[in-house]
């Protein structure tokens, strides 16, 4: 056992008081004559054995209180086993590790834990002597470090400097774990002179925290140092309800094309949960009851999870992004994991014009019949795209500039100041793309407009008889292509060729083939021409040669090219991405600033990788929510208007880890064993103790001076009841 | 001499005493011993004996049929007819000299004893008076029983200034007494008791057995009755040096389970004798002393008829 004000033992002596009161009682008690004084002999004598042992009674509840109150003041502590305190007046090292990471922002009352640990680990701070060193360090820092702001380069006694750290501990959006923290830590207390080196760890004591278990028990030791585990959740089960997972894509095996969202919630608790409203919010408004808009409800029973789905047509906006949500009643918890965002692509508003270069009296006949459809299908699904279609001898009345991007659909030629039209369109920043068939000409489309297309080759068939081609394995990291990644790339190879034209092998540089055919022919290639870009597909978008047409890839396919081409498909990233992980998308276009903002507010440039291939890669994912991503610099220098529109050039979400939901809690015991027992320390927060200084909560322990408190109290408590009591 | 000062004096209560005069007791009493008359002077007399003239007696009183038949002067002496013989019985022990309010037992007692002189000597009924206690000088302690309404001035005058002092010896005095006058009497002891109960009884028998009437007034404080004290106290004997240091609080059950044995054993004593026993709190008014007295006598002469 341990004394932590020892001096206070001289109030042992007070247990003389009552005798000594007693006494002086005695003679100052007035003199007062009476008649009927033997009536008192008698009655003394009557009660003699009585009230002697009441007065000997009072004299031990009252010493015995006045013993209990002067031992309770010196504070004993009933020291856990192995821990060893300095003595006092000994200095010490300490190092104070704040976990903050992701769950720490769990709510409990009128503050987070992390806000708990810090006050709790002020008073620590403040109460060290001017010998005493310190270093303040959290599991996770903005800069990626173990270190804090202001960065201290070691140990300190600078008490205000660590109070300044420990005010820099920040929340974060990260699931850290926590053994990093305690090398760190050691490896500080490693280089210190001091007699007692001690490393304090405010925590919740999570699992997740402690997923990688290491064994430092012989490094603790190897330090001499003593870990002392503060847990501020205070022993108690940290309940949370979140969602875990959440799966966006347009569906494209409905006609509709709406918008399919899969979210998981699960249940972190042994409560069960009714009714849990469950809502799809759409980019930053709130939810209405408007277009575009759904929730539902879900019963979670404890330790469960459900799932929610939802069709939703699409708001109408440019930019596709949202989050789905619960919404708890109850108060406090973990509700940074309440949310999941997504992102989608959408379009915009764009003017196409299709050159049919086949029409036909019969409309099905057309070469544009298909490609019309698929370009607006009215009132089978939602598409901005606008398209005129003309037959060739209409070539000479419209103008290209007209357009967003221009079409020719199997055209044979074009008149030749419409080809230089559509050149100078296309060099000044234009879109167009080809479609070939029975009317296309190698020779015309090579030489007239070879600045515009990859040059062809001739045309072969694979006859129907054995099945014909089929378009080959996707890279859907091309914009074109991305959405089709998952289930929809199964549907992509159901469409056959029959005949397809080959074209000539291209040198690396200005074309690039997006999609292949089960043969590797290229069957959709791109190429960039001044400002703007071509494509070609060697096939027809009618059913002359192939039967995509009838398929429904087809639709999608042909809307993701055109808004590609025409600059308005809002490029979306690689999925989702974990909070802390880096985000990557391949670059296609010519060279640009970008600008990265992401929902901490915080604005900054994304770097440029070169290998294995160019792309655009984003570290500094801090924050769960939408990053919005801008042009702001063109390849000349100039600036890019865009920059001056709302609308980012692309979007990517980033959520938390769903691991970090579970707040299940490690096991003490199987803790200290990894930790080495005879050196860690485990109670609940603000555990007992008290060491250099006398300040309490610093080692764990059984603090006995309650128990000796309300013993007194009890003590005293009979004493009034024994004075009250009449011995007669 | 100095007229006594009267101390206290009810003439209201007075008024009505003599309504219920204690004449009515004693009727009967007188009907068994003779006629009682209620004369307020002159008064019967009854012959006693002769005695032989001597120079300076009363010649009215000479027995002139003894001196036809014998040729010698003899007197005749005669027993008056009174009311009453009393005797008041006055403890001046230390002891009495106790009190917490506004008259010590004494002090009450005495103005008691005043009272009852003058009612009696009023009914013309002899009072005689005998005042007990070491404080109290041999020649001055005792007043033979005299109707004459004079007699209250020399009453009052050995009641006036009296002082508490000493051991009562009340056994003692109530053993002497018992021999100082063989005639049948009202006896009324005026004390607090404090003395061996059971010396007391039994002194109080024989003097029943002589045939006197003897009436109790035990008087006592309202604090010797209740002991309302609190803190530790150094109690000090009045009668002498004997102390005790006591937590009143403590003890208080018990020194009133005592006190009520000490006084159930007087009052039993008392009714086993037909002694009129009457516990007086000091604070109680003395005009209503007396009446209830006098009221209880009244009803006990009522049932005697």
């Amino acid at each position: 056992m341990h004394l932590l004000n020892p001096l206070f033992l001289l109030g042992i002596l007070g247990v003389a008081l009552p005798v000594l009161i007693h006494l002086m009682g005695r003679r100052r008690a007035p003199l007062y004559h009476f008649a009927a004084i033997d009536f008192i002999l008698r009655s003394q004598k009557r009660i003699e054995a009585r009230l002697k042992l009441q007065h000997l009674l009072l004299l031990l509840l009252r010493a015995g209180a006045i013993l209990l109150i002067a031992l309770a003041l010196a504070k004993p502590l009933l020291q856990e086993r192995g821990l060893a305190l300095a003595p006092i007046g000994a200095s010490s090292s300490n190092v104070f590790i704040i976990d903050n990471s992701f769950s720490m922002n769990y709510q409990t009352g009128e503050s987070t834990l992390l806000a708990q640990a810090k006050a709790r680990a002020r008073e620590i701070i403040a109460s060290l002597s001017p010998s005493d060193e310190g270093y303040v360090l959290a599991t996770h820092s903005a800069s990626g470090g173990l270190s804090v702001r202001p960065r201290r380069s070691g140990l300190t006694s600078d008490r205000a400097g660590l109070l300044e750290s420990l005010d820099g501990i920040v929340p974060s959006f990260y699931s850290t774990p926590i053994n990093p923290s305690l090398e760190k830590a050691l490896s500080l207390l490693n280089g210190s002179k001091k007699e007692l080196k001690r490393v304090f760890l405010f925590t919740d004591l999570t699992q997740n925290s402690w997923r990688e278990p290491q064994d430092l028990a012989d490094s603790f030791k190897e330090a001499a140092a003593f870990l002392h585990i503060i847990d501020t959740a205070q022993g108690q089960p940290l309940s949370n309800l979140a969602i875990t997972a959440l799966e966006s894509s347009y569906d494209w095996t409905r006609k509709d094309g709406k918008v399919h969202l899969k979210a998981t919630v699960q249940n972190f608790s042994d409560a069960h949960v009714r009714d849990l409203l469950v809502r799809v919010r759409w980019g930053d408004r709130p939810t209405t009851n408007g277009k575009g808009t759904a929730q539902g409800f879900l019963d979670l029973p404890p330790r469960s999870q459900a799932v929610k789905e939802f069709f939703l047509d699409t708001p109408g906006e440019a930019v596709l992004w949202g989050c789905v949500e619960i919404v708890e009643s109850a108060d406090g918890g973990l509700v940074a994991d309440n949310q999941r965002y997504f992102t989608l692509p959408s379009v915009k508003d764009m003017s196409v014009l299709v050159i049919d270069g086949a029409p036909s009296i019969y409309l099905y006949q057309c070469e544009s019949f298909y490609l019309e459809r698929a370009l607006n299908p009215a009132r089978l699904h939602h598409s901005y795209i606008k398209p005129t279609v003309i037959i060739p001898k209409e070539i000479p009345s419209v103008r290209f500039k007209d357009f967003d991007l221009v079409i020719l659909a199997n055209v044979e030629e074009l008149p030749s100041q419409k080809v230089a039209e559509l050149t100078s369109y296309v060099k000044e920043g234009g879109r167009v793309l080809f479609s070939l068939g029975n009317n296309v000409r190698t020779e015309y489309y090579n030489t007239s407009l070879g600045e515009l297309v990859p040059k062809l080759r001739m045309a072969v068939e694979s006859p129907k008889e054995s099945g014909g081609l089929s378009l080959g394995p996707l890279d859907t990291s091309h914009p074109v292509l991305r959405v089709f990644a998952g289930e929809s790339s199964a549907l992509m190879g159901a469409s056959n060729f029959y005949k397809v034209f080959l074209v000539e092998p291209q040198a690396t540089g200005s074309v690039s083939t997006v999609l292949s055919y089960s043969n590797g022919a290229p069957a959709l290639l791109e190429m960039s021409c001044g400002k703007g870009r071509s494509m070609l597909f060697t096939s027809t978008f009618d059913r002359d040669w192939t039967d995509l047409p009838v398929k429904p890839i087809f639709l999608p396919l042909i809307q993701q090219i055109c808004l590609y081409l025409a600059g308005n498909l809002i490029e979306v990233g690689p999925g989702e991405v974990i909070v802390g992980q880096e985000w990557e998308m391949p670059l296609f276009q010519e060279d640009a600033s970008m600008e990265v903002l992401d929902p901490g507010g915080n604005l900054f440039s994304p770097s440029i990788k070169s290998h294995p291939s160019r792309a655009m890669v984003v570290s500094q994912t801090d924050y769960p929510g939408i990053y919005r991503i801008k042009r702001v610099v063109s390849a000349s220098g100039g600036p890019v208007a865009e920059r001056q529109s709302p609308v980012p050039w692309t979007v990517f979400a980033v959520n938390v880890d769903p691991r970090e939901s579970d707040l299940s809690r490690i096991d003490p015991a199987q803790l200290r064993s990894s930790l080495g027992e005879e050196r860690v320390g485990l109670g609940p927060f603000g555990v007992a103790g008290g060491t250099v200084g006398g300040h309490e909560g610093l080692v764990a322990g059984l603090r006995l001076w309650p128990i000796l408190l309300v013993t007194a109290l009890g003590l005293l408590t009979m004493e009034s009841f024994v004075v009250g009591r009449k011995p007669s | 001499m100095k007229k006594p000062e009267v101390k206290t004096f009810d003439p209201a209560a007075l008024s009505k005493i003599s309504d219920l005069s204690l004449r009515a007791r004693y009727v009967v009493e007188g009907t068994l011993a003779g006629i009682h008359k209620s004369p307020h002077k002159g008064s019967s007399i009854e012959f006693l004996e002769h005695k032989e003239y001597s120079p300076g007696d009363e010649i009215k009183h000479i027995d002139w049929k003894v001196l036809g038949r014998s040729d010698k002067y003899y007197l005749k002496q005669f027993e008056d007819e009174t009311n009453l013989r009393a005797y008041l019985l006055l403890d001046t022990s230390g002891s009495m000299g106790y009190g917490s309010g506004a008259m010590t037992k004494l002090e009450y007692a005495t103005t008691l004893a005043a009272c009852l002189c003058y009612l009696l000597l009023t009914q013309s009924d002899a009072v005689g008076l005998l005042l007990f206690g070491e404080g109290v000088p041999a020649s001055g302690g005792y007043i033979p029983p005299r109707a004459k309404s004079n007699h209250l001035q020399v009453l009052l005058g050995a009641l006036h200034g009296l002082k508490a002092q000493g051991k009562s010896r009340l056994t003692h005095v109530l053993g002497d007494f018992a021999e100082r006058d063989p005639r049948r009497s009202l006896i009324v002891l005026l004390s607090d008791l404090f003395d061996d109960v059971r010396e007391v009884s039994s002194r109080l028998k024989q003097l029943r057995q002589r045939n006197n009437e003897v009436v109790l007034f035990q008087i006592l404080d309202s604090y010797e009755l209740e002991f309302p004290f609190g803190e530790l106290t150094l109690f000090q004997s009045m009668e002498d040096t004997t102390q005790v240091l006591a937590e009143p609080r403590a003890i208080r059950g018990a020194y009133q389970a005592e006190l009520a044995r000490f006084l159930e054993e007087i009052r039993q004593g008392c009714l086993e004798n037909q002694i009129d026993y009457w516990l007086v709190n000091t604070s109680t008014p003395i005009d209503r002393a007396l009446l209830g007295y006098l009221a209880t006598r009244e009803r006990f002469h009522q049932r005697s008829k």
